[in-house]
C-alpha cells in the first residue's frame, strides 16, 4: 500500500504541475476519475488518509470518501458508517491539526454531507445542539462555526446529488433549527465582542448641526463607539461567524428568523473603531432582500438609526474609516435607499431631510471619483423614486426637498467643472476609450460627466423652474464670456496654446455646460412660453458660437476644441423639438415668421460650411445628422425655400467627401425635398417638390448609369477594376441611405421610385456580371433588401421575383456555393452575401402572400437542396438566417405548403434541436416554435402528424433536459414542453411519460418513482415544478447508477 | 506545497480557475485568445482543460494558466479538486439565463472553500444577445462578496481583457496596471452594429433618432 500511496502522490503532483493544456493531464484526469469510482478505492482512501502527509493525496482521499458518502452511504454497513464518521470527526476536530484550510473545509463539508444523509425530524435538534456545543468549546469553536456554514450550503445544494423530495424535506427541517443556529452564533459573536472590545469615551461632536439632529421614537440601539483588540485568531473566528450568518441569510425567511439581539450585535461590530467589513457584508445581505413584511419597518428604523449615527461619525472623522469600509457602507446606504426607503419615507419618525443632508455631506467627502459615483447612484435612485411618485400621483414634486435638492444640484454641477474641482477631475482618465453598457464609445471622464449630469437633469425634471433659474447663469456667465474672450484672443493675433492646461480645462468645462444644456433642452419645450426668452437667447448664442468656430476652424486648436465643436452641434440638435414647438407657435402669430425663418436660415448657414474637405469627418457627420434632424423633426415651414441654394450645389459640395459623409448628407437633402411641412396644402407642395427631385437623384446616379457604356465593360472585364467597383459601391450605398430614410408617404415613395427606376434593371444586370464577386453581390443585395423593405408597393412583386431568380441563378449551387460558404472565419464575404440573400427570401415570403406559388416552391427547394447541405453540421454564420427563413415560410405560408414540404422543414428544425450546440441558435429556434404555437397552432399540428402526440419533438426536448445539454435554456425548454403537453394533457401524462421512460437506462423502481412524483396538475407553475423535479431526480438516478461518475 | 507551483523564470505565472454553469460560454471565452484553438460549437468540457494566456502589462508580462472546468456535474471529474492552489478565479454566468446567475453563489462558496480570499471576478457573458434576461441592475451578488463584475461577450470580444486586468492588478497590488499590448484575439464573430453604436452615441436623450443611413466610414 505504501507504494500505492507514493504512486498516487506522484500522479497528483504531476497533474497539478503540468504546463498548459497538456494531453497528459487529460489522461491523468481520466485515470483519477476512474480510480475514484472503483469499489476498492474507498478502502485505499482510508489508508492514505492515515499514512500520507501529502496534501494532494489527503484531498484526493477525501474526494473518494465524499463520493461514497454522497452516492452509496445507505449501502454501507452501519459499523462502516460509524467508523467513517468517527474518523472524520476526530480528524476534523483534532486540536491544531496541521492541515491547510482547504483540507479542513473538505472534511467539514463531508461531515455536513453525512449529516444531510442522516438528518431527520427526530435527530435534527440533537445534531445542531451537538454542533452548538462544539462552538461553545473554545478548542473546537472555529470548526463548529464552519460546520454550520457547510450545513447551510450542503443541505441547500442545487446539485443533482439528492432527489427533489429529499431536498424539500431538508430545507423544511433545517428551517426549524435555524432559530437555534442563529442564537448560538449570536451568543458566540456577543462573547467575542465582550472579550475583545471596549467602549470608547464618548466622542465629542464638533459639528453642531449634526449632533442636534433627530430623536427617534423607535428603540435606539447602541451607537457608542468601541475600541477592539482582536487577535488574528479572534478575527478569524468573527469572520467565520459572519460568513456562516451570511450563508443562512441567503435563504432563510428573514422576517421570521432575524432577531433584534443579533442585529444589535451586528451593529456593535460596525461601531468598532477598526471597522468590521464582514459585519457590514452580513447586513448588506439582509438589506438586499427586497421582499419584507410590514413589521420590518421597525427593523428598518433601527438600521436607519445606525446609518444616521455612523454617517454622522464618518463625516466628522473621515480619516478613521478606510476606503473598503466606506465602499461597503455606501452599498449599505444604496440598498437601504433602493429597497427600503419607500417603506419608511413617510414614517413621522423618519427624519428624511436630515438623512438627505447627511448623505449630501457624505457624498461630497468621498475620496475618489469611483466612490463619488457610487453615491451619485444612490441619488439617482432616490430621484427616480420621487419622479415615479409624482408621476403616479400626478402631483408636483414634494416641496420639502426643494431647497436641499437645488443646493445639491449646484454642488454637483461644480463637481463636473475643472474651475471648481480640478483636483478630482484631472485624475479621471480621459484618454482610454471604452464601450459602456449601451455601446457608447466614451472615456471614464465622459462617463463621470454623463452620470452627474443625469442627476442634475432629474432634479430639473422635478423642479423645472427653480432648477433652470439655478442653471441659466452657467450658460450666460461662462459660455458666452468664454467665446467672447476667445474671439478677443484671436483678434489680437494670439495663438491658442495646445498645451495650455488651464485653457484646455476651460474648453472641457464649456463642453460640459453645453452637454448639460443639451440634456435640459426638453424642459424648454415643456414650458415653452415662460422659458422662450431664455431658450431663444441660448439658441441664438449657440448658432453664433458655431459660426465663430467655423470661421476660425477652432478644431485646429486641439482635440478638446474638436470635442467642443461636436458638442455645440449636438446641443443645437437637441433644440430641434424646441424649434418644432417654436414653428407651431409662429403659425398663430404670422408676424413672427421672419424672425423664425431668420433663425432657420442662420442654422443652415452654420451647417453648410461643415460639408467640405479639411473638416474632420466626425464634425461633418455630426453636422449632417443635425441637418437630418432639422428636416425630419422640426420641419420648418419654409425650409425648402431656405435650402434652395444648398440643394442646387450639393453634388459639387459632396463630390470630394467620403461615401459615409455623402450618404448622410444626400439622405438629408432627399428628406428635405420629400418631407413637406405639416398642415399645408399638400398637392401644391408635391407640385413644387417633384421637379426638384429627379435632377437631385440624377446627379448621384448618372456616373453609375454610364458604366455599361464603357467599351469593353464586360469583355475586357472593366467591371472588375477597383475604380468601377468603387463607383458601384458608392452609388448603391448612397441610394440605400436615401431609400432607407424615405418618409412613409405614398406620394414621397412614388417620387423616389420614379427617380431611381432607371437604376433598377441596370443593377439587376450587374448581379450576373458579378456572380463570382460575393463582396459586390452583398452590396447589391443590401441595396435590394432596403429597396424592397421600403418601396415594396412601388417596385412590385414581379420585379422582386425577377431579382430573386437572378440571384439564385448567380449563386448557383453545389461547388460554387460550397466554396463561398467555406471558411467563413477567414473569408466572410460569401457567407455575408448568402445571409443577405436569405433575408431577401424571407422578406419575399413574408410579403408575397399566396400570389406566387412558384416563389414558394423555389424558395423551399433552394433553401433545402442548395443551402442546407452546405451548412448542416457546421457552425456557419448563415445558420441563423437560414432558420429565420424556414420560420418565415412556416409562419406565412403554412396553408400553401405541401404536406411533404412542411414535414421536411419541421424535420430540419428537429434535427437542429437535437444536434445544435450553438446556444443562441437553439434559443432562436425555440422562440420561433413558440411564435408558431400561437400563429399556426404548431403544437396541435405536430400532435396530429405524429402518432403519440408529437412524441419525437417532445422527446428531443426531454433528452436535452436530462442530458443538461442546454442547461442555460432549461426554463424556456420547460415552457415549450408545457405548451406541447397542454395540447393534450391526458395523453402526455398517461402515454408520453410512460413511453418516454421505457427506453431509459434507469431501474423500474426509479421509473415508477419518477412517474408517481409527476402529479397530473395542469397549471403551469406546478407543471414546471414537476418538470424540474423530474430532471433533478432523473439526473440523481443516473448519477447513482453510473459507476464512472 | 508552494514549491510545486511552476514558476517561470522571469514573469509570474498565475493559476486562474474558471467556473460557472454548463453552456455559459467558459470555453469559448478562453479560446478567443489566438493562442488557443478555436471551437465555436458547444462541446461540454470534460473535467478540466488548461489554457495558458499571456498578458503584457505596464508592470511586465503575466501568464494566466486558466483552468477551464466542467460546468456540468456529470462531466465533473475531480470537481473542486481543480481549484486547489487557485490564485484567482472567474465565475461566469449567461445574461440570457436567470438560472445560471442564480447558481453563482453556489460556485462562489465551492470556490472559497478551497481557495480562501482570492480575487474573483464575476462575468456576465453573451451581452451581445438582444434578449437579455439578467439586467445590469439585477446583478448585485458580486457587490456583497467583494467581487468585481464585467459584462462580456465572448462572441464579440467585448471586454475580453477586463477581468484579467482587474485580477492582475489585484494580484500584483498595482492599482494602475494596464495592458501595454492588446491581446491578440480571434476576429469577432459578432460585430457590434456600427449603426446602433452611432445611434447610441447620440447623447441627446430627447431627440428621436431617425432612420439614418449607413454612416460607417468604410473606404472602398
Amino acid at each position: 500500500m505504501d507504494n500505492k500511496t507514493k504512486e498516487l502522490e506522484l500522479l497528483l503532483n504531476e497533474f497539478f504541475t503540468l504546463e498548459g493544456n497538456n494531453p497528459k493531464r487529460t489522461e491523468l484526469d481520466k485515470f483519477l476519475t476512474n480510480y475514484k469510482s472503483q469499489a476498492e478505492s474507498f478502502e485505499h482512501a482510508k489508508y492514505y488518509l492515515v499514512h500520507s502527509t501529502n496534501n494532494y493525496v489527503l484531498w484526493f482521499s477525501l474526494l473518494v470518501i465524499e463520493h461514497k458518502v454522497c452516492k452509496a452511504w445507505y449501502t454501507m454497513a452501519p459499523q462502516d458508517q460509524n467508523d467513517t464518521k468517527t474518523y472524520l470527526y476526530e480528524t476534523y476536530l483534532k486540536p491544531n491539526n496541521q492541515f491547510p484550510t482547504f483540507i479542513n473545509a473538505k472534511l467539514g463539508q463531508i461531515l455536513a454531507d453525512i449529516g444531510r444523509n442522516e438528518f431527520s425530524p427526530t435527530s435534527a435538534t440533537e445534531y445542531i445542539s451537538n454542533i452548538a456545543n462544539l462552538i461553545r468549546n473554545p478548542v473546537t469553536s472555529l470548526r463548529g462555526v464552519n460546520l454550520l456554514q457547510y450545513i447551510s450550503e450542503e443541505f441547500l445544494t442545487t446539485k443533482h446529488f439528492l432527489p427533489q423530495q429529499k431536498k424539500n424535506e431538508l430545507k423544511k427541517l433545517l428551517i426549524l433549527q435555524v432559530p437555534l443556529v442563529i442564537s448560538v452564533l449570536t451568543e458566540y459573536l456577543s462573547n467575542l465582542f465582550a472579550q475583545n472590545a471596549e467602549k470608547k469615551l464618548p466622542f465629542k461632536n464638533n459639528n453642531n448641526n449634526l449632533s442636534s439632529i433627530a430623536h427617534f421614537a423607535v428603540g435606539s440601539p447602541d451607537t457608542n463607539t468601541y475600541t477592539g483588540s482582536f487577535s488574528n485568531e479572534t478575527k478569524l473566528l468573527t469572520k467565520a461567524v459572519f460568513d456562516a450568518l451570511t450563508s443562512y441569510f441567503q435563504w432563510i425567511p428573514l422576517n421570521e428568523l432575524l432577531t433584534p439581539v443579533l442585529l444589535d450585535v451586528l451593529f456593535k461590530y460596525l461601531r468598532l473603531d477598526n471597522n468590521s467589513i464582514p459585519a457590514l457584508m452580513c447586513l448588506n445581505e439582509i438589506l438586499s432582500k427586497n421582499c419584507v413584511p410590514k413589521e420590518f419597518e421597525e427593523f428598518l428604523m433601527r438600521i436607519f438609526h445606525q446609518i444616521f449615527s455612523l454617517m454622522t461619525d464618518i463625516i466628522a472623522n473621515p480619516n478613521l474609516y478606510n476606503s473598503d469600509f466606506l465602499n461597503k457602507f455606501t452599498q449599505f446606504i444604496n440598498l437601504f435607499v433602493s429597497n427600503h426607503l419607500r417603506r419608511v419615507e413617510n414614517n413621522p419618525n423618519f427624519p428624511i431631510s436630515d438623512f438627505l443632508s447627511l448623505l449630501f455631506q457624505y457624498s461630497f467627502l468621498q475620496p475618489s471619483s469611483e466612490s463619488f459615483l457610487s453615491c451619485i447612484e444612490i441619488w439617482n435612485k432616490f430621484l427616480d423614486y420621487l419622479i415615479t411618485q409624482s408621476t403616479e400621483k400626478s402631483q408636483p414634486a414634494p416641496t420639502k426637498y426643494t431647497d436641499g435638492l437645488l443646493l445639491f444640484q449646484s454642488e454637483l454641477v461644480k463637481r463636473t467643472l475643472f474651475s471648481f474641482s480640478k483636483n478630482i477631475l484631472s485624475q479621471i482618465d480621459d484618454e482610454e476609450e471604452d464601450i459602456d453598457e449601451e455601446e457608447n464609445v466614451e472615456t471614464k471622464f465622459d462617463n463621470y460627466i454623463k452620470q452627474c449630469i443625469e442627476v442634475v437633469a432629474k432634479i430639473t425634471e422635478l423642479y423645472p423652474n427653480k432648477s433652470l433659474e439655478n442653471l441659466y447663469p452657467l450658460f450666460t456667465e461662462n459660455v458666452t464670456s468664454f467665446f467672447g474672450k476667445t474671439e478677443e484672443t484671436i483678434k489680437q493675433g494670439l495663438i491658442m496654446d495646445q498645451n495650455d492646461e488651464t485653457l484646455n480645462n476651460l474648453v472641457k468645462d464649456i463642453t460640459t455646460i453645453l452637454f448639460l444644456f443639451s440634456r435640459l433642452a426638453n424642459q424648454f419645450v415643456l414650458s415653452f412660453g415662460p422659458t422662450y426668452i431664455a431658450a431663444n437667447f441660448i439658441f441664438q448664442k449657440l448658432l453664433d458660437m458655431c459660426s465663430f468656430s467655423n470661421q476660425n476652424k477652432t478644431f485646429k486648436f486641439g482635440e478638446d476644441w474638436e470635442k467642443l465643436q461636436l458638442q455645440l452641434l449636438n446641443t443645437i440638435r437637441s433644440f430641434n423639438y424646441w424649434l418644432l414647438e417654436y414653428g407651431n407657435q409662429v403659425r398663430t402669430v404670422p408676424s413672427q415668421q421672419p424672425d423664425f425663418d431668420n433663425s432657420i436660415s442662420k442654422l443652415i448657414t452654420v451647417i453648410g460650411p461643415l460639408f467640405s474637405l479639411g473638416i474632420p469627418e466626425e464634425i461633418s457627420i455630426c453636422a449632417g445628422k443635425l441637418l437630418m434632424t432639422l428636416v425630419v423633426v422640426s420641419k420648418p415651414i419654409n425650409l425648402l425655400q431656405l435650402m434652395d441654394n444648398m440643394i442646387a450645389g450639393i453634388h459639387q459640395v459632396c463630390g470630394p467627401l467620403s461615401p459615409g459623409v455623402q450618404s448622410i448628407i444626400f439622405s438629408a437633402i432627399s428628406c428635405t425635398i420629400l418631407i413637406p411641412p405639416s398642415n399645408v396644402n399638400l398637392s401644391h407642395q408635391w407640385d413644387v417638390r417633384r421637379p426638384k427631385y429627379s435632377p437631385f437623384i440624377k446627379g448621384i446616379t448618372s456616373g453609375y448609369l454610364e458604366l455599361k457604356q464603357i467599351p469593353g465593360f464586360i469583355d475586357a472585364k472593366i467591371y472588375d477594376k477597383p475604380e468601377v467597383v468603387q463607383r458601384v459601391h458608392r452609388t448603391l450605398k448612397i441610394l440605400k441611405g436615401i431609400i432607407r430614410s424615405v418618409p412613409d408617404l405614398s406620394m414621397a415613395k412614388g417620387i423616389l421610385h420614379d427617380a431611381i427606376q432607371d437604376t433598377l434593371p441596370m443593377t439587376l444586370e450587374l448581379v450576373g456580371i458579378y456572380s463570382k464577386r460575393p463582396d459586390v453581390l452583398e452590396i447589391i443585395l443590401d441595396f435590394f433588401l432596403t429597396l424592397f423593405e421600403q418601396l415594396k408597393t412601388q417596385v412590385g412583386i414581379v420585379f422582386l421575383q425577377q431579382t430573386i431568380a437572378q440571384f439564385i441563378d448567380a449563386v448557383g449551387g453545389g461547388d460554387n456555393l460550397n466554396q463561398m460558404l467555406m471558411n467563413s472565419q477567414t473569408n466572410p464575404m460569401g457567407s455575408n452575401m448568402v445571409s443577405k440573400l436569405l433575408q431577401i427570401l424571407a422578406f419575399a415570403i413574408q410579403t408575397s402572400g399566396n400570389s406566387f406559388e412558384s416563389l414558394l416552391t423555389n424558395t423551399v427547394d433552394f433553401a433545402m437542396d442548395k443551402i442546407y447541405p452546405c451548412i448542416v453540421n457546421s457552425t456557419s454564420p448563415v445558420l441563423p438566417y437560414f432558420f429565420t427563413l424556414l420560420h418565415c415560410i412556416l409562419d406565412n405560408q403554412w396553408k400553401h405548403l405541401k404536406a411533404n414540404q412542411t414535414q421536411r422543414l419541421l424535420l430540419t428544425f428537429q434535427n437542429s434541436f437535437c444536434h445544435e450546440t450553438n446556444v443562441n441558435l437553439f434559443k432562436q429556434n425555440l422562440d420561433a416554435f413558440e411564435k408558431l404555437k400561437t400563429k399556426v397552432k404548431l403544437y396541435d399540428k405536430i400532435a396530429q402528424m405524429e402518432h403519440i402526440f408529437g412524441c419525437t419533438f417532445i422527446t428531443v426536448f426531454f433528452d436535452i433536459l436530462i442530458a443538461n445539454q442546454q442547461s442555460v435554456q432549461n426554463e424556456d425548454i420547460i415552457n415549450t414542453i408545457y405548451h406541447f403537453a397542454s395540447v393534450n394533457f391526458d395523453k402526455f401524462f398517461q402515454e408520453f411519460l410512460n413511453s418516454y421512460l421505457l427506453s431509459k437506462q434507469i431501474t423500474n423502481e426509479q421509473k415508477s418513482k419518477l412517474l408517481s412524483n409527476f402529479t397530473m396538475d395542469k397549471d403551469q407553475p406546478t407543471f414546471n415544478a414537476n418538470m424540474n423535479q423530474f430532471i433533478n431526480d432523473y439526473c440523481f438516478y443516473s448519477y447513482l447508477n453510473n459507476n464512472t461518475q | 506545497m508552494a514549491e510545486t507551483i511552476p514558476v517561470a523564470q522571469d514573469f509570474p505565472t498565475v493559476k486562474l480557475v474558471l467556473v460557472g454553469d454548463g453552456g455559459v460560454g467558459k470555453t469559448t471565452f478562453v479560446q478567443r485568445h489566438i493562442t488557443g484553438e478555436f471551437e465555436s460549437r458547444y462541446i461540454p468540457t470534460l473535467g478540466v482543460a488548461v489554457h495558458p494566456l499571456v498578458f503584457y502589462t505596464n508592470f511586465g508580462k503575466i501568464l494566466f494558466n486558466i483552468w477551464d472546468t466542467a460546468g456540468q456535474e456529470k462531466f465533473g471529474g475531480l470537481r473542486d479538486g481543480y481549484y486547489i492552489q487557485g490564485q484567482c478565479a472567474i465565475i461566469m454566468f449567461d445574461v440570457t439565463s436567470r438560472n445560471s446567475y442564480k447558481h453563482c453563489p453556489n460556485w462562489h462558496s465551492d470556490l472559497t472553500r478551497v481557495c480562501e480570499s482570492i480575487p474573483i471576478v464575476l462575468c456576465g457573458n453573451k451581452v451581445d444577445v438582444k434578449e437579455r434576461k439578467v439586467k445590469p441592475s439585477q446583478i448585485n451578488f458580486h457587490r456583497r462578496f467583494n467581487l468585481s463584475y464585467y459584462d462580456i461577450s465572448a462572441k464579440s470580444n467585448y471586454n475580453f481583457e477586463k477581468p484579467f486586468i482587474w485580477l492582475a492588478s489585484k494580484l500584483t497590488g498595482q492599482k494602475n496596471l494596464e495592458l501595454v499590448q492588446q491581446p491578440t484575439l480571434l476576429p469577432p464573430e459578432t460585430v457590434v452594429d456600427p449603426n446602433l453604436m452611432k445611434q447610441y452615441s447620440d447623447q441627446m436623450a430627447q431627440v428621436a433618432t431617425l432612420p439614418i443611413p449607413d454612416d460607417d466610414d468604410d473606404q472602398i
